[in-house]
């Protein structure tokens, strides 16, 4: 049998039109009424008279149920409902595409970092298009160390000379820019030098006077790339320019002969 | 928080929800949705001038066995540079399709070959037909002698600067060097003659090569005089290839 405020609660709640809210009027409603029915209890009244005054004191259903109307507008109430249900399944989703960790998902926080900390010296020399900045400085040669970055050979000869390389694009990176770096000319002392193309089985040539790319860091619009010459000695001069870019870059060092 | 009425917590998960689909964008490199974008997406990448999209064809294909995809395929011009690429959709955006397809340039014209169909795109405006005809070479025989065959096909017009050259791909009933190979196909001839012996393998293992082969396009008037003749090429990755 239902209790008298039950029927009580159940008369506000039909004057609610935003259905979904019901549950949490009728627990709010409960809330207060068993709190003044302990209070009542308290001072000695019965339970019967406790519960019968806690109830009058709540007031008439209707308009009790009309006020709460007013404020539990149903067009706000789905509103609410589609905007939780919105972060939750865009929440899921992002976490599902991190974890996923497919080609196309980006490290945000390496991009960013990489975006905020990228500087270029003031020594660089600099070329400019519509859509790129770049800029180039020579590193240090080093005995080559083979494609995969380890220690040198005990006979190895050949030098890598790595270029560093900063671009900047007016938007941010598509593709790692593989139409830049795969078109890149590039010559040492006046000698055209090929881009050091794998041969399949992990190996790349074993004569010199060639190019690969070296470690990149990539920001959203910034980049520092290496490119790695492989000669057989320190070169002087470096020019670095692409058949569609009306640009040269040079990289000197001195004192190299 | 716990006192922020109904409409601001609204508004707050509305906000959420844009910074959500932002990140989420982010994530994804911010591809482009739009053929411009892809347009945009590629001149940038190439550096090209501005890409002036020719003919766009989209279409689901099935890369895999359990999944379909669709594909966008754009032909397009900057000056005489031709270009075709193409981009993979999904709903978080479309992908460069990473294929010998995507992206091919040519100057003055391009073709590329894919999915039984070969894609040429040129300054064809003037002509009424054009007949594509891809010259396939088989391996030099132990007395030096160097085969050859020539598949002719027919140009259907896409629009003013696309041609598509169709080619017969269905070749079930191919059973190696046991069928005479002027019977074959072009799918089936590259997989026949550009195929070799995996180097340090058991014997019967075979890898392909990824040659390109002569196409030359022809174009032809309305009267059945030829115009002008491209020589382009296509690779035998994008022969063999189902999608």
């Amino acid at each position: 049998m239902r209790s008298n405020f039950q029927i009580w609660v159940n008369a506000v709640c039909e004057q609610v039109r935003f259905r979904p809210d019901h549950r949490s009027i009728e627990f709010e409603l409960r809330d207060h009424y068993e709190e003044h029915v302990r209070d009542l209890l308290r001072l000695g009244r019965p339970r019967e008279l406790a519960e019968e005054r806690a109830l009058e004191a709540m007031g008439n259903a209707q308009e009790v149920g009309r006020a709460l109307n007013k404020v539990h507008k149903p067009w706000l109430g789905w509103l609410w409902e589609v905007s939780r249900l919105l972060v939750l399944l865009l929440a899921l989703l992002l976490a599902w595409k991190v974890w996923q960790n497919d080609s196309n998902t980006r490290s945000l926080t390496a991009l960013t970092w990489n975006q905020l900390t990228w500087s270029v010296p003031a020594s660089a020399g600099h070329a400019a298009t519509d859509y790129l900045d770049l800029w180039l400085a020579s590193g240090e040669p080093e005995p080559y160390a083979g494609t995969y970055w380890e220690d040198p050979l005990p006979d190895e000869s050949r030098l890598q000379v790595p270029l560093i390389l900063w671009v900047e694009t007016q938007d941010v990176f598509h593709d790692n820019l593989e139409g830049l770096y795969q078109r890149l000319e590039i010559t040492a002392d006046g000698q055209s030098l090929p881009w050091g193309r794998y041969t399949g089985d992990g190996e790349t040539p074993l004569e010199s006077g060639y190019w690969l790319y070296g470690p990149a860091k990539r920001g959203w619009t910034r980049c520092c790339d290496q490119i790695v010459l492989v000669l057989d000695g320190p070169p002087q001069r470096v020019e670095v320019t692409h058949p569609r870019g009306n640009w040269t870059l040079t990289a000197e060092w001195e004192g190299m002969s | 928080m716990r006192h922020w009425n109904r409409g601001k917590k609204t508004v707050r998960n509305f906000l959420l929800a844009l910074l959500l689909v932002f990140l989420i964008y982010a994530s994804q490199g911010f591809p482009p949705y739009t053929v411009r974008g892809m347009c945009r997406q590629v001149q940038h990448d190439y550096l090209l001038g501005e890409l002036e999209p020719l003919y766009v064809q989209r279409d689901w294909r099935h890369p895999s066995a359990n999944r379909y995809k669709r594909y966008t395929t754009v032909a397009a011009r900057c000056g005489e540079t031709y270009t075709i690429f193409r981009y993979a959709d999904g709903l978080l955006g479309s992908h460069r399709d990473w294929s010998d397809l995507s992206p091919v340039f040519g100057e003055g014209a391009v073709c590329v070959a894919r999915g039984g169909k070969i894609y040429a795109a040129g300054p064809f405006a003037e002509a009424a037909t054009a007949v594509a005809v891809v010259r396939a070479e088989k391996p030099p025989a132990p007395n030096g002698n160097v085969g050859c065959r020539e598949f002719t096909l027919e140009g259907e017009r896409l629009v003013d600067q696309v041609f598509v050259f169709p080619y017969e791909t269905d070749y079930s009933s191919f059973e190696g060097e046991h069928m005479g190979e002027e019977d074959l196909v072009l799918p089936a001839v590259v997989e026949m003659w550009y195929r070799k012996p995996a180097p340090n393998a058991d014997p019967g293992l075979y890898y392909f090569e990824n040659k390109d082969l002569p196409c030359t396009v022809t174009l032809y008037s309305e009267t059945g005089e030829a115009l002008e003749t491209f020589d382009l090429t296509v690779t035998t990755e994008g022969i063999r290839s189902w999608w």
